[in-house]
C-alpha cells in the first residue's frame, strides 16, 4: 500500500513538473493588441501601401466586427507560432470581411520585409480569398503592388545583399532563393489558381490578366519570369 | 497511427482556452517522445530545440492516402511516422554549428556521422515551415555514408534554366555552372527532398492549404537542381501518377 502512494506521489510530481514545464514554454499570447505584433518600422523596402480603388465594398470603412477581431488574434497567433499547419487556418480565415481583408493589407505593410513568411501568409489569404471568388478590386490592387516591390536581397536584411557567403552554400540556395520570392511567389501562384479555376467574372479576369501584364515590368526579375511562363500558359488555353 | 490522430486532437483542442489538463499531459508525452529519439547538444538553444521539436511534432502529425512510387521507395508511404522514423534512422543528434556560412540553415559534417548541425538562421530567417522540414530531410539524406552521402553532381555546363536563362548564385551572382550545387539522380538530397514535397502538396490528408501550397512552390524550385533529363521526366512522371499506399 505504502509502495502505492509512494507510486502515485510520484506520477503527480512529474505529472505538476511536466505542467510548469509546458506552460513556462508556452505562454499564451491571445489578448496582445494586434499593432503590438509588427514592427511600425519596417528596416527595408517597404512596399507601396496597398491603394483604395473600390469594387463591392473593397475598401469600406465599415468598422470591425467581433468575428473580424477574432480572426486577426488567431492569424497574430498563427503567425506567432510559426505553425503553418494550424487547422484554424483553413477553419477559420476564409470567407473574410472586407474590414477584415482591409485591416490584413494594412497588417502586410508594417510586417518586416525579412518575415517573408508572414508576409507570405497574407498574401496567401488574399490570394485563396480572389481564387474562390470573394475577391474585391482592393485586394487585386494589393497584390499588384506586392508583385512590384523591389526584389528583397538577403533573409536577414532585405535591403542588403549577403556577405561572405561560403561556396559551399550554394547547395541550398534554391531553398533560400523560394523563400526570398516568398510572397510575390505566392502572389503569382494564386492568381494563377484564380485564372485555371474559372471562378473569376469576366471584369475580374480581365484586371488578373492586367495584374499578370504589368507585373512584367517588376523590378523583380523572379517575377518577370513567372509572370511571363503564366502569361504564357494563359493564352494557349 | 494512435499518436498522430491524438496530436491532431490536441492541436484542435489546445486552441480553445478551457483544454484540459490531460490533453496537455499527453502532449507533453508525444513531444517527450520526439526528444527521446533526438540527442541535442547542450549548446542549441532552447527557442532552436523547441523549434525543431515542435516542426517534428507536424511531420508526425501528417496522414496520407495516395503515394508516388518514388515517394514510395524512399519513405514508404505519405505518413508521418515514415517521416520520422526515416529520420531517426539516420539522424541521431544535433548540434550548433555557423556550417561556414552567413546564409546557411543547416549541415552535415562528414567526419561526425549521423548528426546534424543546425545555424541560429534556422529560428532567424523567416522559411515556411515545410521548407524548414525539407532542410532537415535535405541534409538528413547527406548522413547516409553508404551513399556517398549522397554528393551532389557538378551543375552542367552551361547551366541554363527553363527560359535559357543561366543559372546563377543568389548571393554572388556567379554562375552555378560547374558547381556541385546540382543532383544527377532522383535519389539524392535534392531529389528525396522534392519527392517529399511533391507529395505532401498532392497527398497530405491533413495539412492546411497554406501547407500544401508552400510544399508545391519548394518542390518545384528543387526540381531545378535535378540536371539529368531522364530523371527529371521520371520525377515529373511520378508526380502525377496516383499509386495507392501499400
Amino acid at each position: 500500500m505504502k509502495l502505492l502512494k509512494g507510486i502515485a506521489f510520484v506520477v503527480l510530481l512529474a505529472g505538476l513538473v511536466l505542467l510548469g514545464r509546458h506552460f513556462l514554454l508556452n505562454i499564451p499570447k491571445t489578448d496582445t493588441p494586434l499593432t503590438t505584433q509588427v514592427s511600425p518600422t519596417p528596416s527595408s523596402p517597404a512596399p507601396t501601401p496597398a491603394s483604395e480603388m473600390v469594387e463591392a465594398g473593397g475598401g469600406s470603412d465599415a468598422p470591425l466586427q467581433a468575428r473580424d477581431r477574432e480572426q486577426i488574434r488567431v492569424l497574430d497567433e498563427i503567425l506567432e507560432s510559426k505553425n503553418d499547419n494550424d487547422p484554424r487556418m483553413d477553419r477559420l480565415l476564409r470567407d473574410l470581411s472586407e474590414p477584415f481583408k482591409k485591416e490584413l493589407r494594412a497588417k502586410y505593410a508594417r510586417i518586416p520585409a525579412e518575415k517573408r513568411n508572414d508576409r507570405g501568409t497574407v498574401v496567401f489569404l488574399v490570394g485563396r480569398e480572389i481564387a474562390e471568388g470573394r475577391g474585391s478590386t482592393a485586394d487585386l490592387q494589393f497584390l499588384k503592388d506586392v508583385l512590384m516591390e523591389k526584389p528583397c536581397l538577403s533573409l536577414e536584411d532585405c535591403s542588403k545583399s549577403p556577405s561572405g557567403v561560403g561556396p559551399d552554400e550554394q547547395h541550398l540556395e534554391a531553398i533560400h532563393e523560394t523563400t526570398l520570392h516568398y510572397p510575390q511567389l505566392m502572389d503569382l501562384r494564386y492568381l494563377k489558381i484564380a485564372l485555371e479555376q474559372g471562378s473569376l467574372s469576366p471584369v475580374m479576369r480581365e484586371a488578373v490578366l492586367a495584374i499578370l501584364e504589368s507585373a512584367r515590368q517588376s523590378p523583380n526579375p523572379r517575377v518577370v519570369a513567372d509572370a511571363d511562363a503564366t502569361l504564357g500558359t494563359s493564352n494557349d488555353k | 497511427m494512435f499518436c498522430g490522430a491524438l496530436a491532431r486532437v490536441i492541436q484542435e483542442r489546445a486552441m480553445k482556452p478551457n483544454f484540459s489538463i490531460v490533453a496537455i499531459l499527453v502532449s507533453l508525452i508525444l513531444a517527450s517522445a520526439s526528444q527521446a529519439s533526438l540527442r541535442f547538444d547542450a549548446e542549441v538553444v532552447p527557442e532552436l530545440k523547441k523549434q525543431i521539436l515542435e516542426d517534428f511534432q507536424f511531420i508526425q502529425s501528417i496522414r496520407g492516402g495516395n503515394t508516388s512510387a518514388l515517394h514510395q521507395k524512399v519513405f514508404g508511404s505519405v505518413d508521418g511516422s515514415n517521416y520520422f522514423d526515416w529520420f531517426n534512422k539516420r539522424v541521431f543528434s544535433v548540434g550548433v554549428d555557423d556550417c561556414g556560412s552567413p546564409t546557411a540553415v543547416a549541415c552535415v559534417i562528414v567526419m561526425y556521422p549521423n548528426k546534424i548541425w543546425m545555424s541560429p538562421n534556422y529560428t532567424k530567417f523567416s522559411h515556411p515551415q515545410i521548407a524548414r522540414l525539407s532542410v532537415i530531410y535535405h541534409e538528413a539524406r547527406h548522413t547516409e555514408e553508404e551513399n556517398g552521402n549522397w554528393s551532389h553532381a557538378n551543375c552542367p555546363v552551361p547551366f541554363r534554366d527553363a527560359r535559357g536563362k543561366d543559372v546563377r548564385s543568389i548571393w554572388t551572382g556567379a554562375l552555378l555552372e560547374g558547381r556541385p550545387a546540382c543532383d544527377v539522380t532522383a535519389f539524392g538530397s535534392y531529389g528525396s527532398a522534392t519527392i517529399f514535397l511533391k507529395n505532401i502538396s498532392k497527398n497530405c490528408a491533413n495539412c492546411s492549404d497554406k501547407v500544401k501550397v508552400d510544399a508545391d512552390l519548394y518542390g518545384t524550385d528543387q526540381l531545378n537542381r535535378i540536371t539529368d533529363p531522364v530523371s527529371r521526366k521520371n520525377m515529373i512522371a511520378d508526380f502525377a501518377s496516383k499509386v495507392i499506399a501499400i
